[in-house]
């Protein structure tokens, strides 16, 4: 791990509401929340506590009701749609749940597709897009298309494409909800090593609680607020973890 | 890779849209581009016969009405600084007698030795004719009539028929070249000799030098001519011709424009279709850091290489198509049209509006893409929403629809002139078609409401989820009826106005028709640029066999009229009543009173243009300078566009000279036998004439209108084309949507039969829902067609609705509806259940 306790993530009062009148749903409700550069974060909960939607804010998907994030230093609300573009484009990396590979482009095609929107040479694109292929173990499948490779493989595609612009934080909605249990442990791995070798920044939603200990910390969220967080730096088993977060739940 | 390779993808993906939305380019610019050259080439041919003739001459000294002058009258012109030649010519038309009859042919008769400043010929075979005998011919159009060196041509002259031989051939090149090469050259003694022009001329044409302002000195010539005889530009006596096509050409350009904005619906809902199917992945874009201008720029550039790859099929596709239209041009102008050229003019336009149509098309749906949050296309669990239909379009539509109907107020109100209406009159009805397309939408859903009504007893619950589908996505709905709705109105709209027009031409020549019989060298195209003038003698011959009651002798001269160009039409009257003119003002005893007594009748085109009225004065130029004429009533007309001047004979030979004789009609006793025409058929056969009876002149004029009907069908059907480029694209995409759908229906027991029933179901309801404001758009544009053609022409025709074409419209697009679901329907119905329920 090669942490510090440099702030990659800043989030403030966040709040977000969905609808109006009868119809009104608080999703977040006030969340103050540091994640700090090279930390690996779980977001667990019940289904509708908010996790995918802090997500979604944190990552510049979608506009908060009210409260700030900064990512890396940059406010969200001081920023524009083209600068929220910009950022997520060089700062943030995205792993969904159902991969959202761009199926009519090659595995390689996908990965480089950030670098090309970012109007770099297709060359360097492409020779940067290998080497994340290379990274994630995938280097002779860069020339199939998603529906020629397997669930796993196309997560880890996704993974090198969250990854080929060396971005700040990566952002994992649930990414091994679709897949089965080895491949699922196969990806995590794949998480932690980029965390534990690059210090990378992750923030991951996830329902499995066994995935969930692979991080560096635990956030359980209910109706919208944090109601406890755990760090799994102290040594603490998964176990013990596990018990810990069925007791939260 | 690069952004396009992902815009190539998908259209390898989705090979059908991107097909689809082709076929709406290709097919509107194909319509334009077809019409466009089609247009030019006819206006060509018109021009250029008469600059070709004249070869290097810039201008031509000719009489009022065309007829024969002293070419002393050169020699002052001569002096005129500037004027490198000046050379005396004969140009003239005639009928050539070919192995099929009697041909049209242009004769052009010089003096070799003063001609080569403005011709050039290049022997082929045999000799020129310096020795003034003879003629010589293009060598190709002797090759056509099988005709030799050392054989002798017969051509129709005022003085009978004559012979001459062929002394030379030409090499098909310049004046040679002039009418598909039907043009005869001889010397200029034996063509006064034979046109009865004695020691006359009837063009001199003027060469002059370089840098010779060309205004300047023409303006010098007129005022150095004594008055009947003027200086003009050579292609002047094809104005007429041309002004006879604005109506035609005004049709074919309205066409043209409504192919296009029809294209353009078809285009912009295969954008929105293709759009919603990418959702995802446009979302994916945004997700990964793809800025809204970019996403725009991506579609945008998508919508530009489309355009222009449908551009590029679309001249081709319309250049072979103007091959077709071409032919029917020349079968109505019964004139040569050259080979349609793609010019430079239909490209450009073609180019930009192909390309700008799909790129005006595409920019509403790409801005909404680059709008919509990232999240809505992301999630699996949101619907893939279409944007709530929004009202301003609506409100945009009717603000246009109102201008459009202001335009039409003004133009029946007569504040506007006629000429700049003709001009805006396409514009005007686009306008109308769109706004009235874009106001549809508000209208959906009581249309909607009404077809299920209207089905329900026949389409049971089927029909039913059919309406609720549609009505789940107005936007794509409303684009579909819109492009149906066009068809429609354009069918019912033109159909009618068509319909109508031909009725009106069938019962003018009905009531013109009062001649038995029509003697003529060959049949004239309408724009009379070629007829052959038979000797005033055979008047008395014709007169002399039993039972005939009268001759009328009937001549077509092209002179002016208040600085027009119109068509003379000289006649001598009869004594029996009848109605040798359609009069619509002025009575008609008092009318043939003053004609003969030396007044006119006017074609109501060239009264409405110019406004004159009975009792007004129109001033005529004539040989002997301008002659103001007394208005004695006013006809309908469609020779020459009805840009015609009715006058008595002897009053047209005083005023233009004597020319032979284009046509004579005969006119028996009542109760005539039959075997008058057999005399006559011999008459006629001896001097290589044509003989018509009433029905076969009737059979000419119906032929003719058949050939601008036909024309009108297939344009008709080619908007019955696109309409169903249309449906197929709006079932397609609904059945891509409802895949899921399907597959529950399936799953929870809806048979194959009854899921292809739903999917005709919605076909039809599509197709009833636009019967209302389609025909009812329709009629009204049938109206505006027909109140505007007065203020336009002068015409005032009945409004006739015909009740088949309108039936026949509804029925064809039910037919069109459903034979597009086809596709779809069997589709849906072959989804495997798994498949579909699994279905993203």
């Amino acid at each position: 791990m090669t942490g510090n306790d440099k702030s990659a993530v800043e989030v403030l009062g966040l709040t977000k509401v969905f609808g109006t009148g009868d119809t009104r749903v608080e999703a977040i409700c006030g969340i103050d929340l540091k994640i700090t550069e090279g930390e690996f974060v779980a977001v667990m909960g019940p289904s509708g506590s908010g996790k995918s939607t802090l997500l979604h804010l944190i990552g510049g998907l979608d506009e908060p009701t009210s409260g700030h994030i900064v990512v890396g230093g940059d406010d969200f609300s001081s920023l524009d749609d083209d600068a929220l573009t910009m950022l997520r484009r060089r700062r943030i990396g995205f792993v969904f749940q159902a991969f959202n590979l761009i199926t009519v482009l090659t595995a390689e095609e996908n990965v480089a597709l950030p670098l090309v929107l970012d109007g770099m040479d297709e060359a360097e694109a492409q020779r940067r897009a290998r080497a994340a292929l290379e990274r994630t173990g995938l280097t002779d499948r860069g020339s199939h298309l998603p529906a020629e490779l397997s669930g796993g493989e196309q997560q880890r595609v996704a993974v090198s494409r969250s990854l080929v612009n060396e971005p700040l934080l990566l952002l994992a909605d649930e990414p091994t909800g679709n897949l089965d249990s080895a491949t699922s442990d196969q990806i995590m791995s794949l998480l932690r090593r980029l965390v534990n070798d690059q210090g990378q920044t992750i923030l991951m939603v996830t329902h499995n609680a066994r995935h969930a200990a692979m991080a560096d910390r635990i956030i359980t969220l209910r109706d919208g607020r944090i109601v406890e967080q755990q760090s799994l730096k102290n040594g603490r088993s998964a176990d013990q973890v596990l018990a810990d977060l069925e007791s939260a739940l | 890779m690069k952004l396009t390779t992902y815009s190539l993808r998908e259209w390898q993906q989705r090979p059908g849209r991107a097909l689809l939305t082709l076929a709406g380019i290709i097919i509107g610019v194909a319509a334009m581009v077809s019409i466009s050259v089609t247009i030019e080439a006819t206006r060509n041919s018109y021009r250029h016969m008469f600059d070709t003739v004249t070869g290097r001459a810039s201008l031509e000294i000719v009489a009022e009405g065309y007829g024969g002058f002293d070419p002393s009258i050169g020699e002052s012109i001569r002096e005129l600084s500037g004027v490198r030649a000046v050379v005396p010519v004969v140009q003239t038309t005639s009928g050539l007698i070919g192995p099929s009859g009697a041909e049209p042919i242009m004769v052009l008769g010089i003096k070799p030795e003063l001609d080569s400043p403005v011709r050039d010929y290049k022997i082929k075979q045999g000799k020129f004719l310096n020795d003034r005998k003879g003629v010589v011919l293009s060598s190709t159009y002797a090759q056509r009539l099988k005709l030799k060196l050392g054989e002798s041509v017969r051509l129709i002259t005022p003085k009978g028929l004559i012979e001459l031989p062929i002394v030379g051939l030409l090499e098909p090149e310049g004046a040679a070249t002039v009418h598909a090469g039907a043009i005869v050259f001889m010397h200029m003694s034996t063509a006064q000799q034979a046109f009865a022009l004695d020691q006359q001329v009837n063009a001199v044409q003027i060469v002059l030098d370089e840098d010779t302002n060309l205004s300047r000195i023409q303006k010098q010539m007129n005022e150095q001519l004594p008055p009947g005889l003027t200086a003009q530009a050579p292609a002047v006596r094809g104005k007429l011709a041309q002004e006879m096509l604005l109506g035609t050409e005004l049709s074919l350009g309205v066409m043209s424009i409504v192919a296009l904005v029809a294209g353009a619906f078809v285009i912009l809902n295969s954008f929105l279709m293709s759009l919603g199917e990418r959702v995802r992945h446009l979302a994916i874009l945004r997700a990964l850091g793809t800025r809204r201008l970019q996403l725009k720029s991506i579609l945008l550039k998508e919508a530009a290489i489309l355009g222009s790859i449908g551009t590029v099929l679309g001249i081709g596709l319309g250049y072979a198509m103007s091959f077709a239209l071409n032919r029917i041009m020349e079968e109505m102008l019964a004139f040569p049209v050259p080979k349609p050229q793609l010019d430079a003019k239909s490209i450009l336009l073609a180019t930009l509006l192909g390309p700008g149509v799909a790129l005006a098309a595409a920019l509403v749906p790409a801005w909404r893409s680059s709008r919509r949050p990232v999240l809505d296309g992301l999630l699996d669990n949101r619907e893939i929403r279409e944007p709530v239909y929004k009202r301003w379009p609506g409100y945009i539509g009717l603000g246009l629809l109102m201008v459009g109907l202001t335009f039409i107020a003004l133009l029946l109100t007569e504040k506007i002139q006629a000429d700049l209406a003709s001009q805006l009159l396409p514009a005007c009805m686009a306008l109308l078609i769109v706004s009235g397309t874009l106001t549809i939408p508000l209208c959906i859903p009581f249309l909607s409401k009404t077809a299920a009504l209207i089905l329900r007893p026949f389409l049971g619950v089927e029909g039913r989820m059919a309406v609720r589908w549609l009505s789940r996505r107005p936007t794509r709905t409303g684009l579909t009826v819109a492009v149906l709705t066009v068809t429609l109105i354009v069918a019912v709209g033109f159909g009618n106005a068509t319909q109508n027009s031909v009725r009106d031409i069938q019962e003018w020549a009905a009531k013109i028709s009062y001649i038995d019989y029509y003697i003529r060298g060959y049949m004239p195209g309408p724009g009379m640029a070629v007829t052959a003038a038979l000797p005033e003698s055979m008047a008395d011959v014709i007169a002399e066999i039993e039972h005939v009651e009268f001759v009328t002798k009937i001549n077509f001269i092209a002179a002016r009229a208040e600085g027009e160009p119109v068509m003379v039409i000289a006649k001598s009257f009869g004594t029996r009543s009848g109605q040798p003119i359609d009069l619509v003002e002025g009575d008609e005893t008092e009318v043939m009173k003053a004609v003969k007594r030396g007044e006119v009748v006017l074609g109501t085109r060239l009264s409405q243009r110019k406004n004159l009225k009975i009792g007004d004065h129109v001033t005529l130029e004539t040989r002997n300078g301008p002659k103001a004429v007394r208005v004695a009533g006013l006809a309908t007309e469609y020779t020459a566009g009805g840009f015609v001047v009715y006058l008595e004979w002897n009053q047209a030979q005083e005023f233009f000279g004597k020319q032979g004789v284009h046509v004579f009609g005969v006119v028996l006793e009542n109760g005539a036998p039959a075997s008058v025409a057999t005399g006559l058929q011999t008459l006629c056969d001896e001097r290589k004439c044509r003989l018509e009876s009433r029905a076969e002149f009737r059979q000419i004029v119906d032929e003719a209108m058949s050939g601008v009907v036909g024309t009108l069908w297939g344009l008709i059907a080619l908007g019955f084309v696109i309409a169903s480029v249309g449906i197929v694209n709006t079932l397609s995409m609904n059945v891509l949507e409802q895949t899921r759908e399907i597959g529950i229906l399936r799953a929870i027991a809806m048979k194959r039969r009854q899921i292809t029933k739903m999917i005709f179901s919605q076909a039809l309801v599509v197709g009833v829902i636009s019967l209302i404001p389609g025909i009812v758009g329709g009629i009204v544009f049938a109206y505006l067609l027909n109140v505007t053609t007065y203020p336009m022409t002068g015409l005032r025709l009945d409004l006739r609705f015909e009740m088949p074409l309108i039936v026949g419209s509804m029925v064809m697009v039910l037919v069109l509806s459903i034979f597009a679901a086809m596709f779809p329907a069997r589709r849906a119905s072959r989804l495997q259940v798994i498949t579909a329920l699994q279905y993203e």
